[in-house]
């Protein structure tokens, strides 16, 4: 049971979400955690607590242990000439799994205001897959797939239905407006394709996360151990 | 949001100052004068704090404090904030250089505008047999898959376009200058194909303490063995002389095709009946089974020569 807000203020929690208290958070949050003087095991703990309040947050522990994966597409560095071209550690992939997720695609292309939102589209039926609709949140979409959304159930936009919709931004929502490389939108039709799961660059994430490479690792680390 | 000059009001539990006067003023008759200088100066008091809470709906409240965190978040949303609150139209407006300020790696490539989109969507379709999705992919530096994508967005959007669905061109405009998609700019660009890396189970292999492990120290040693591929220097050989042939050096490709490891030949290891099957056990030696022929050809044997019998050398 959450016995503080979502968005609270003392725990500053970072959450997939448009929300101006999570901007907050985020802006006045600019340094990672001091994890030099915890145990081992409190970092792990704090690592986890700190992502997974981003990364799945809806999933509760025991679905997200099902979920995991430890295996992780490693790329080697022996090639690589400088610091932009070395690829980051493999443990910022922890969470790729997560973002095949319906709820999670509509999020990452901006039709749905924060995850719990878009987990209502999908849940109310507002979204399709391939043309066909599907209500699944937590289904996982193949390389490939179309998901298109209804424009009514959009929130930004409001008009008749049928007719070409207004444009309205939410305040405060701006800075998190960009599009993961491993999705296609068109605005036009609200559609989305997944193009791939999303893998290791060098110089850069290709997953939007608020944490540093080490605090995955230190994630993945907690659920590898435990798994 | 309430701005933090504006206190919250709440309920009190403190009585109205009139309602503390008002047995006075019954029982002040006889004695009116005395107790009417008494009630002049709390009057304006007692009027004043009517009239207040008769501005509020509900009897007399008491001011109240935003806890701190709360305060200072006004602070920020009307103070460094507030550059998030509108849109900045045409340019990304991100909280530093990067969305996350904890997160630095993390760099959001801009996608591609509609222009370019609906370029390459017309490009297919104006000619396909000229226009391929691997042309149209080296033209514009992305990949296939984004390419397929796109086709595939455009087709439907066409498709949609004609049963009578609106396209929301709003929507679309209003979220490039939002993103910051530069209309001329090509912003993404990737390789063709992106290779996974697929791991699997690390191999083990054993070696002298004091050796390296290149196919130049030990022909054991070599890791295209281990993993079952072809030698590095074969390969090397191979495309060297698809590069002759291809310049059109006809001659330097045979001469290095001659140089290749062939089969040995060699007469006076003919034999009338029999064609020997054996293995280099030495330690430099190929560990892989040969076959000499009957006419004295030395070559490596294949697979089902050798595959019922058991060698384990």
């Amino acid at each position: 049971m959450r016995t503080k807000p979502v968005h609270s203020l003392s725990r500053k929690l970072i959450r997939m979400s448009w929300n101006k208290y999570n901007l907050y958070n985020m802006a006045t949050r600019d340094r990672a955690p001091n994890l030099a003087t915890k145990t081992l095991f409190q970092q792990k703990w704090i690592a986890k607590r700190e992502t997974r309040a981003y990364h799945g947050d809806e999933l509760t522990e025991k679905q997200f242990k099902r979920v995991f994966n430890p295996k992780l597409p490693t790329v080697s560095n022996m090639f690589s000439t400088g610091k932009d071209s070395e690829h980051p550690q493999v443990s910022v992939l922890t969470y790729a799994e997560l973002e095949r997720r319906l709820d999670f695609i509509v999020f990452r292309s901006n039709f749905a205001p924060s995850i719990a939102a878009a987990r209502q589209l999908v849940i109310h039926g507002k979204v399709t897959l391939n043309g066909k609709k599907m209500p699944y949140p937590t289904h996982r979409a193949k390389d490939g797939d179309v998901i298109s959304v209804d424009p009514t159930a959009i929130g930004t936009l409001k008009g008749e239905l049928g007719t070409e919709l207004d444009f309205t931004p939410k305040p405060f929502s701006q800075p998190f407006l960009f599009v993961p490389e491993y999705l296609e939108v068109n605005y036009n039709t609200c559609s989305t394709v997944f193009l791939r799961a999303p893998m290791s660059r060098p110089g850069r994430t290709e997953i939007p996360s608020p944490f540093p490479p080490e605090m995955h690792a230190l994630a993945y680390e907690y659920y590898a151990r435990s798994k | 949001m309430l701005p933090s000059s504006v206190h919250a009001f709440r309920l009190g539990a403190s009585k109205p100052a009139c309602q503390r006067i008002a047995p006075f003023a019954f029982r002040s008759f006889n004695a009116s004068a005395f107790v009417a200088d008494e009630k002049e100066p709390e009057t304006p008091e007692a009027n004043g704090e009517q009239a207040s809470s008769t501005e509020i709906e509900n009897a007399e409240v008491e001011p109240i404090k935003l806890s701190r965190r709360r305060r200072k978040f006004h602070e920020w949303a009307n103070g460094e904030g507030k550059r998030y609150k509108e849109a900045s139209q045409g340019t990304k407006n991100y909280l530093g250089q990067t969305p996350f300020p904890m997160n630095p790696l993390f760099k959001p490539v801009l996608p591609l505008s509609n222009a370019i989109r609906e370029k390459i969507f017309q490009q297919y379709t104006s000619d396909p047999t000229t226009w391929t999705v691997r042309k149209l992919a080296t033209e514009h530096n992305i990949s296939l898959r984004r390419v397929d994508a796109i086709l595939k967005l455009k087709a439907q959007e066409k498709q949609m376009e004609s049963q009578g669905f609106p396209l929301q061109s709003k929507f679309l405009k209003g979220m490039e200058k939002l993103i910051g998609v530069q209309q001329s700019d090509r912003n993404l660009t990737e390789p063709l194909i992106h290779i996974q890396p697929e791991v699997k189970k690390p191999k083990y292999q054993i070696i002298d303490e004091d050796s390296d492990f290149t196919p130049e120290a030990s022909v054991n040693n070599d890791a295209a063995k281990v993993l079952n591929r072809k030698a590095f220097s074969e390969v090397q050989k191979s495309q060297l002389i698809e590069e002759l042939r291809a310049k059109g050096d006809k001659w330097k490709a045979v001469e290095q095709e001659k140089t290749q490891v062939l089969p040995a030949q060699n007469s006076k290891e003919t034999n009338k009946r029999f064609g020997f099957l054996f293995v280099d056990t030495s330690v430099h030696g190929k560990k892989e089974p040969m076959v000499r022929q009957a006419d004295g050809t030395l070559r490596s044997a294949q697979t089902t020569e050798y595959a019922k019998k058991m060698i384990r050398y």
